[in-house]
Order: C-alpha cells, then structure tokens, then sequence
C-alpha cells in the first residue's frame, strides 16, 4: 500500500515537473517570439516559426546549463547561495555580455546602496516599501 | 601425427620442425583458419605436414590466409606461417631469431591444450625423424602453456629455453643422445605445466597485446632528458625585467579580447593542478614546455649582458631563472598574455611561502615535461637538480614588463604560453613566476629570433612560427595520423591555431575558477570543474576515473614524484 501510494506520488511529482517545465519552455517560446517580432520589425527580416521555436528550445536548454553552472561556480566558492560574482563568472566568455552584465549590476549595487542610505535617513517603515519598489522596477527595465 | 595436431606449439617448436624438415619445402596447412583457441591444431598442422608430402597450394592459401587473419599474439601459427615462406631465403638462424622475438611478445596465449601432453613424449620417441631439436618441444611446451597469471614465470623459463635452444642452434642441431636424455625431464616438466595447462579456463591476450595500442598514440611523450634539459637551462641568461606595475590594472578577462587576456601557458596551468592530470593536459603541458627550452637559449645568446642584474635576484641557480629573462621585448609576450594572469596577482597579496611553493612545484612539473619534450634540445645546459626560487615580488612583474602593449602579434604571445603568465595565485612569488617563465619560452623579438633561427634548425621551423606551434605540431601529426587521408598544411595551421586558442582559453579558465574561489593558486578542485564544465566529470565518472583511464601508469610513474617531490623538479637521485 505505502509503495503504491509513493509510485502514485512520484508519478503525480513527474507530472508536475512536466508541466512546469512545459509552462516555462511556453513562457520562453513566447518571449522569444515577441524578441524575434521586434527585431524583424527592426531589420526588416522575417522569422519563420520554425527558426522561433529552434531559438526558444535552444534558449531553454541553455538556461538549464546555466543553472548548473551557476550552481557549481556557488559551491566551488564554497557558497550555497548564487552571487553576482558567479554570474560574471558565467558570462566571462562574451565580452559584450559581460560588460552590459559588470554595468548592470554596479548600477544595481549603486541603487540599493543609494536606497539605504536614504532608509537610513528617514523611517524605516515607509522608506522599505518605497525603495523596495524602486529596487524591483529598476529590475524589471533591466 | 595425430598427436601432432593436438600439441601445442610455440614458434620455436614450429621452427624446429621446419628446420629440420625443411627441404621437405612447404607444409600442408588445412585450410582452417581457427580462432586462438584452436592454434593447437594450427600448430600441429606444419608438423604434421613435414612428415607428409607437403602441398604448396594449401601452404599458399595458408599464407593468404594469413595477413588477412587479425594479428593475434597466439597465433603462433601464423607467425610459423609467415615465417615459413621466407623459410628458405634466410638462414634458419635468422628465422628463429625473428620467431623468437615476435613470439616472445605473445604471452602465454596458446589456447588450452588437453591432455595435449600426454602424447607427446611417447609419441615424440616414436618419431625418429625429430631431431634433437625436436625434442626439446616438450619443454618448451608446457612453459608456453602455463596460465597468464604464470606469465612472468613462464617468460623466465621460456628464456631459458631460448638460450637453449639458440645453443642447440649453434651447435647445429646436437646429438640426438644428449636430447634424449632431456626427455624423461621434459616429461615431468610437461606433467607439472599440465596442471597448469588444465587450469586455463580462459586465455587472454598479455598486457604486451595493449601495447600496440600504446605505440600508435602520438609521440608526444618523450623520455625526460634530465641532462639535456639541465644543459639547456643553463644557457638560458639571466636578464632584468622593468617593473611592470602599470599592467596590473588589466581585469583578470580582457574586455577587448577575453581569450588573449591571458594567453599563459596553458603548461603552466596544467601543472598547476595539483595531482592528477590528464593525458591532455600533459600533452598541453609537453607542448608548452617544448617552447621553453628552445626559448632560454635564444635569450640567452642574446642578451648576456643581462645576467648580472637577474642573477641577483634569481634563484640560486642560474639555469633556471635565464630562460625567462631575454630581451625585455621578449617579455612582451609575457605582458600581453599575463595581464589576466598578473591581475590577478597584482591583486592578491605578495610572495607567499605557500604559493611559491606550489609554483615550484608546478615549475618542476613544467621543467619536467620540458624535459621530456625537448629531448632532441642539447643546448640546454645542465642545471641544478633543486631550484628554489626565491619569490620576488617586483621580478615576476619585471619580466612581464617591459611592453605589455607592444606585443605584435599572436605569436609572440604563444611565446608567453608557457605557463609563466597563469599562475594565478602564485603569481605573488616573483622569482617563482620567472622560473615559470622562463619556462615557457618566450618568443623574442623578431630581429633576435632571426639571429637564433640559424641555430635551432633540427627542432623545427622558426622565424615563422612560435614555440608554441612547434609544440603544437605533435597533435597535427597526431590528427593526420588518425585521419586516415592526407591533410593539407593550411588544414595543420588552422588545426594549430584553433588548438591554441583552445589551450589558452583552458588556461584562463582555470586561472578565473582560483580567482573566484578567492584563491591565488589553481588546485585540483579548478581543474575539476573545468572538466565538469567540459562535460568529462559527471556525476557518474569522476576525475579519478579519467585519470586511471587516460593516465597510462608509465606516465604517472614520472608524474607523481616530480609532484610530490615539492620543490625538486627531478626526481630525487
């Protein structure tokens, strides 16, 4: 009985690993698709469908690498959270990319710097909500 | 004759019978081509057919047969097939010799014989054809027939036999009296191996079987040529370096060119690693350290004014620290190629203890698989069998100095290779960075390179090419070799650019992994997760496997004492 119930239960879990991963390569093709619309809007080129869901299913498996190596660049630091540094780490290989990423995450570390400096300043209550939005927006134009 | 098939036989057994018989010309050989199991009948068909009257056709076929059938070290047979051919152009003793020698790497790999023995000796008294020679077969037998665990045993008895037998040879086939006598002991000595002979379950083929294997890999390894080498480092001068701080500014990557950053010796890095090293990357190692000591001797020639100034700074022996000295120009290669790597150590703290040790130790590795590589370099000059180098904080910056910009071209920074540029922690440790500088061969300037062009011929091309090409030749030849089809010269450039642009991104790799993990010196827990990266550590092989897999045991042997020798490059005595 308990064998069953456990088979049952790694099935039910597989499901819905599935489906969260259909959901994430979904949620990929379609930003991918939107990207590809601007750029053949921009350049004037076409993309054709298949070519989008090659670029999404690349993009995805792709990801999967980079989690894994971002993990084994935190543990190889003896760290158990991901930092930004595995993050440079990671993108050492463009150079472009790691500029753009070296700039962003400045201006990130610059922005909370400057948003606790001012919590400092001011209460805490109030000045939490308003700089904590501040941090997300900013993340989100990134 | 039935016992005939049925015994089994050695070459030399064969090249008895076929001495003896062979005006009698060709045996007839059934047309069964037996796997190894069955060489026992194969053997014994010759014999048999040196009583008959020998058919040449069969024997034709035979030796049709034979280079088609795969070259099993047990196919004694076959060997005796091949050789019987030439039968009559050589003298007998020279067949035998051949025999002997291509048999004497087959092991013990005759297929089981049962009861095989038994008849002989009585059927060996019967045949009055068979000369004293012949009767030595039941000796020779049962030491071929011992089990593969006895192989080493057997080998001592068959050498034994063999001086016997080349005796008996060169007494020209003695009185059959005196081989009479041995019968009784043959007897017994095939009754004791016939134990043996029953506990053979399986035969395998002997280690020797593999080695083919091992003769067909690329020549990169060479034996370490201690002296050579030594020779070679002394010719290197000592010259002194400009300070160099201004580099130090130069991110870990390059933003411009990330994988030129830090063009270091991938050699260097290799060694760096502590323990196991893969068969890559000693081949990486090899290459780079060909580099150095070509490129001491040029400095060396050319700027002995320099010695002086480095000679004060540098180790106690001189041969060591001259190869990285040249020409200030030289040193450009370093600059260019090792601003990652003198970042990183412009960053971390100055000359420790600990990193210079590590950097020796990755030196000697170096100096090591210089050794190995540049055998054929006699220029070098005897050095030291113990080099410690002194850290220095401002030499290793000096010898990156002079022209951290100038450097030209690629080649030059394949000059820098060598490890000197990536050592990462160590870097700290200046007379430690020389050493690995030094030891990688640093291409001088142009106009001294042509000057030294006349003198290296024999390694390789010069002026046109770096070091590290030259090194990187092993591996073109390597890729030609299993190619199959001819490769063009542009294709073994290309090949040697992108093998080179792939060994400095290894390098650099591994420097950034130490960097990350806030350390100064690459330790094996970088190279693991490099090879992680690369997809040749999983979860399920882990680097210790690779290493037992790819890391032949004569490789490991001249590894593991330079590596845990601690500062002596050669191996102590």
């Amino acid at each position: 009985m308990e064998l069953g119930q456990r088979e049952e239960e790694e099935e039910e879990e597989d499901q819905r690993q599935l489906t969260l991963i259909q959901n994430l390569k979904a949620t990929v093709h379609y930003t991918v698709g939107s990207m590809c619309q601007e750029a053949a809007d921009a350049k004037g080129v076409r993309f054709t469908k298949p070519a989008i869901a090659a670029i999404s299913e690349v993009t995805f498996r792709q990801c999967e690498h980079f989690a894994k190596d971002l993990e084994m660049f935190a543990r190889h630091a003896k760290r158990s959270t991901i930092n930004m540094e595995d993050v440079k780490l990671l993108a050492r290989r463009s150079s472009s990319l790691l500029n753009y990423i070296t700039e962003k995450s400045e201006e990130i570390s610059r922005i909370n710097q400057e948003q606790k400096d001012k919590k400092k300043k001011k209460t805490e209550g109030g000045n939490k909500k308003s700089s904590k939005q501040a941090v997300t927006e900013m993340d989100i134009d990134d | 004759m039935a016992f005939l098939s049925e015994n089994e036989g050695t070459t030399r057994t064969l090249l008895h019978h076929v001495l003896e018989t062979q005006p009698l010309s060709s045996p007839v050989l059934s047309n069964t081509r037996q796997s190894k199991r069955s060489l026992s009948t194969s053997m014994g068909r010759p014999r048999r057919t040196l009583r008959d009257p020998p058919s040449r056709t069969l024997l034709s076929k035979q030796t049709k047969t034979a280079p088609a059938q795969p070259k099993d070290i047990g196919a004694d047979g076959q060997f005796f097939v091949e050789h019987y051919d030439f039968l009559e152009e050589g003298t007998p003793r020279i067949l035998l010799k051949k025999i002997l020698q291509t048999a004497s790497e087959a092991s013990v790999l005759v297929p089981a014989l049962v009861n095989s023995q038994e008849p002989e000796p009585v059927e060996l008294q019967e045949e009055s054809k068979w000369n004293s020679l012949e009767l030595q077969l039941p000796e020779l037998e049962p030491s071929v027939t011992v089990a593969p665990g006895l192989l080493v045993h057997s080998r001592k008895k068959r050498c034994l036999r063999v001086s016997e037998f080349e005796q008996e040879v060169d007494q020209g086939l003695a009185v059959a009296s005196d081989l009479t006598g041995r019968q009784p002991a043959s007897a017994s000595k095939s009754s004791v191996t016939r134990s043996f002979n029953l506990t053979l379950a399986t035969v395998r083929p002997p280690e020797s079987v593999e080695r083919p294997g091992l003769a067909r890999r690329p020549p990169n390894r060479k034996a370490i040529d201690v002296e050579a080498f030594e020779q070679r480092l002394k010719d290197i001068p000592l010259t002194p370096l400009p300070d160099c701080r201004t580099y130090h500014s130069a991110t870990p990557v390059d933003e411009d060119r990330p994988f030129q950053a830090s063009p270091d010796s991938r050699g260097i890095r290799r060694s760096l690693a502590k323990g196991q090293e893969l068969k890559a990357v000693t081949q990486k190692a090899n290459q780079r350290m060909e580099k150095g000591p070509r490129k001491p001797t040029k400095s060396g020639t050319r700027s002995p004014s320099q010695n002086t100034p480095l000679s004060t700074i540098s180790m106690s022996t001189g041969t060591r620290s001259r190869p990285w000295t040249g020409t200030p120009s030289q040193n450009s290669c370093f600059s260019a190629h090792s601003l990652s790597a003198r970042s990183s150590i412009s960053r971390e703290a100055r000359a420790k203890s600990g990193v210079a040790h590590q950097v020796e130790e990755e030196e000697e590795r170096l100096m090591d698989d210089e050794a190995k590589e540049s055998e054929e370099d006699t220029e070098i000059p005897q050095s030291t069998g113990n080099i410690r180098v002194q850290p220095r904080p401002g030499s290793w910056r000096c010898s990156l100095g002079p022209s951290p910009k100038g450097l030209p071209a690629d080649e030059q920074r394949h000059g820098l290779d060598p490890c000197a540029l990536v050592l990462p922690g160590s870097c700290q440790v200046g007379g430690a960075i020389l050493f690995v500088l030094f030891l990688i061969p640093r291409l001088p300037s142009k106009p001294t390179q042509a000057k030294r062009a006349p003198k290296r011929r024999a390694p390789g091309p010069r002026q046109p090419r770096d070091p590290d090409k030259v090194g990187l030749n092993n591996y073109c030849k390597a890729f030609s070799f299993y190619a199959k089809i001819p490769m063009e010269k542009s294709a073994s450039q290309t090949l040697m650019k992108c093998l080179n642009q792939y060994f400095r991104t290894l390098c650099d790799d591994l420097e950034t992994f130490a960097h990350h993990a806030g350390r100064k010196t690459v330790l094996l827990a970088d190279l693991e997760l490099l090879m992680r990266r690369q997809g040749l550590v999983t979860d399920d092989i882990s680097l210790y496997v690779l290493v037992e897999r790819f890391l032949p045991l004569e490789y490991r042997r001249l590894l593991i004492p330079c590596a845990a020798s601690g500062n002596s490059v050669f191996p102590a005595g």
